[in-house]
């Protein structure tokens, strides 16, 4: 299946970074919701605490409405000094109509003044303390959901905000505990105060804490979601020109055809494509030479097919002009043996492009080579006996081999009809199958004239033919080049040399199927001989 | 006319050789391309025809020894490679002409008698002398217009004394165009050529010099 190598990295760069954001994201909402919860504490404390410390001076006064002096407070704010690390971000001060500041937290923030009110609840004046901060400038949204409430043990409720219910916030007279009123969860602060009279409740609503976080975090979703499609534009982006080079490698490519295969340049081009063009460039090259070596055999076979062609063209024409019945006559003989010719040179032909492509040459399987040499020489010897050869078949230790039978029948053929033809009359061809150690050895020799040493490399090429007998031996050329290429299709030696009759002898050495059993032995051996040695 | 022929395939090289002799050539054949060397060092040819693809000698390196012992006999090339550059490259080496495998046998006859006529110093396809008109293309001769019938051995003759007007032509040379090397020569046959040739033209055409051979003089010149 195709796939987009740009979609894909943007999907999955996409998913990643929302993934990751989503745990740090959850990760920072956790954290933030403690933090918020432990600040509202804080304020919560302080808030009890302050009560605590208004009661308590008007307690000592002995007086709610009394005055306050200046020196207790500062004695007051002392003791219930807040030792929770918020501190420093909560600020309290504490007026008096009639004197001014009273009360203050260490850092001084600057309030307004408010002061107490009476309301009139169930016909009884309740005294209320209004609340200090109004959404307002001077407030904060959150703080409106702060109440108190100052209890006496013996009075019942004595002071309560305006958002404070009428019943006891806590059981607790101590501490924070949580309470349940008309389905609003509270935070609660209890404080008693140190004559044990009087217990402070200061209650905040869990919506508060539930809103800022909930801010925090609908605040982190909406950035990432504006964000999310730049950073898509951006990674699609990035990843386009990331790509580039293989849009040009792929324009470069699209130039390539089998007439011009140029190698494509590495120049500019990212590591990891580097080995993928190295690749290409060295199949451009087998190519190149396989389309050479393709050329170069159909240029060959016309050059070889153009003088048997004229010869019958010219015997034709002496067969035409002539008077002379004789004449005519070998003119006639000398066609009819073109023809043969071409026809012999024809088949040639196709059993080497055959060779090169056909599907029956595929397959290799364990063969009795002798077999085969049985088959070619039966076929060939008639024609050896007209020439009085004498041909013979010597076998020793023959084993199977893995090959194409076939095509080492056509090797095996070419060599052996090779030697008949360029064997004198009343000659010998002997042909030898032997199994050695690690090849199958077949060795075909005649006693025709041989071939000279320095001339072996030439006469193994395409269309060669020997000096002195090429006219004779009515060779296409192709045999031992198609030898060859069997040879090497098997990954067989060839080797030329001198026969016991003074004439050719080729050799083919198939190597053996390599037996890992016998490797072991070979090994042990060695092994043996090594400790011996030493 | 003498004529060696460097084939190595058999059949075309025996069809040459039969289409040659019908033209009245003496041709000699070989096959080898060593030898061919050998020969041309050894004797003398009006015409050449050389294969280039030879065993032994490649047919260009014989052309090249050739032309570098100053030999200036026509050489034409027989080739299967029919690129233009295997063509210059031939040319430049010294061959005078080239035909590419297969041709037509009148072709390469045709050539050759343009060669032949080149490298006699003419441009008329016949050649005339004192009412005696040669054609060797259609080896024709007529004399006072009158169509006179002459053996191959006869108009070879003829025609070789025609083209050497004025100079005295060995009686070993003319043998020598007139018969290859598998053909028989009688010590008499060339005296009876002249005999009947003198006979059928005009009787004072051709001068025996004595011990030397045969000349037609030159009359037009001073």
């Amino acid at each position: 299946m195709n796939y987009s190598l740009r979609q894909l990295l943007l999907v999955s760069l996409l998913s990643a970074s929302m993934l990751i954001w989503g745990i740090a994201a959850y990760v920072s909402y956790k954290v933030t919701r403690n933090e918020v919860a432990n600040l509202f504490d804080a304020e919560l404390a302080q808030s009890a605490k302050v009560l605590n410390a208004f009661v308590e001076s008007l307690l000592r006064e002995g007086s709610f409405s009394g005055h306050w002096s200046k020196e207790q407070t500062g004695e007051i704010l002392h003791t219930y000094a807040l030792k929770r690390k918020f501190k420093s971000k909560s600020a309290f001060q504490l007026w008096s109509e009639d004197d001014g500041l009273l009360l203050r937290s260490e850092n001084e923030p600057a309030f307004s003044v408010h002061g107490f009110n009476q309301t009139n609840i169930n016909d009884q004046l309740w005294p209320i303390f209004d609340e200090l901060l109004q959404a307002n400038a001077l407030g904060h949204k959150y703080e409106r959901k702060i109440a108190f409430q100052l209890w006496s043990k013996k009075e019942g409720l004595v002071l309560r905000s305006d958002s404070a219910p009428l019943f006891a916030f806590s059981s607790s007279d101590h501490g924070f505990s949580e309470a349940t009123i008309d389905d609003n969860v509270w935070h609660v602060f209890s404080i008693t105060t140190s004559t044990g009279e009087y217990i402070i409740h200061v209650g905040q609503k869990e919506e508060i804490r539930a809103e800022l976080t909930d801010e925090i975090s609908s605040q982190l979703v909406t950035q990432f979601l504006i964000g999310l499609p730049f950073l898509g534009l951006v990674i699609w982006i990035i990843v386009g020109h990331a790509l580039k080079p293989i849009n040009r490698l792929e324009k470069a490519l699209a130039k390539r055809e089998a007439s011009y295969l140029k190698p494509l340049s590495i120049k500019r081009l990212p590591n990891e494509i580097v080995p993928v063009v190295n690749e290409i460039n060295n199949l451009f090259v087998q190519l190149e030479q396989a389309f050479e070596h393709e050329r170069r055999f159909t240029a060959d076979a016309s050059h070889e097919l153009r003088t048997p062609l004229a010869g019958l063209l010219t015997q034709a024409h002496v067969a035409l002009r002539t008077t002379d019945e004789d004449v005519r006559k070998q003119a006639l003989l000398r066609i009819k043996q073109a023809v043969n010719r071409m026809t012999y040179m024809v088949q040639q032909l196709l059993t080497f492009s055959r060779i090169e492509s056909g599907e029956e040459f595929l397959i290799k399987q364990n063969t009795m080579v002798s077999r085969e040499v049985i088959h070619v020489i039966a076929e060939l010897e008639p024609e050896a006996h007209k020439k009085q050869i004498v041909m013979e078949l010597m076998e020793e230790n023959v084993v199977p081999v893995v090959v194409n039978g076939p095509l080492v029948s056509i090797l095996i053929r070419n060599i052996i009809d090779n030697a008949i033809k360029y064997t004198p009359a009343k000659g010998n061809v002997l042909i030898t199958v032997t199994g050695q150690e690690k090849y199958l050895q077949i060795c075909v020799e005649d006693s025709g004239p041989g071939i000279a040493p320095d001339q072996y490399e030439k006469s193994l090429k395409r269309f060669h033919r020997c000096v002195d007998t090429a006219n004779t031996a009515k060779g296409t050329g192709l045999g031992f080049s198609m030898v060859q290429r069997i040879a090497a299709i098997h990954n067989a030696d060839l080797i030329l040399g001198v026969s016991q009759f003074g004439g050719l002898k080729v050799t083919v050495l198939f190597p053996l199927p390599v037996r890992p059993v016998d490797k072991s032995w070979q090994k042990k051996l060695s092994f043996f001989h090594i400790n011996k040695s030493s | 006319m003498r004529l060696l022929l460097v084939e190595d395939d058999e059949i075309l090289g025996d069809g040459l050789v039969a289409g040659l002799k019908m033209e009245g050539y003496a041709v000699d054949w070989l096959t080898n391309g060593k030898l061919a060397d050998e020969a041309l060092k050894l004797n003398t040819y009006e015409l050449i025809v050389l294969d280039l693809n030879l065993p032994d000698m490649d047919g260009m390196a014989i052309l090249t020894a050739l032309r570098n012992r100053k030999d200036e006999t026509p050489v034409m090339v027989l080739t299967a490679k029919d690129t233009v550059t295997d063509r210059v490259l031939g040319l430049d080496s010294g061959a005078d002409d080239f035909v590419i495998k297969p041709f037509e046998l009148d072709e390469v006859c045709a050539r050759l008698r343009a060669l032949a006529r080149r490298s006699e110093g003419r441009s008329a396809p016949t050649i005339e002398y004192k009412g005696i008109v040669l054609d060797p293309a259609s080896h024709q001769v007529t004399f006072n217009n009158e169509k006179i019938e002459l053996s191959q051995k006869e108009f070879e003759i003829l025609s070789f004394l025609m083209s050497n007007i004025g100079k005295v032509v060995s009686r070993s040379r003319l043998e020598e165009s007139l018969y290859s090397w598998d053909s028989d020569v009688e010590s008499n046959t060339v005296e009876v050529h002249i005999h009947y040739l003198r006979k059928k033209l005009d009787p004072a055409l051709i001068r025996t010099v004595r011990g030397v051979g045969y000349i037609i003089d030159n009359d037009d010149e001073p």
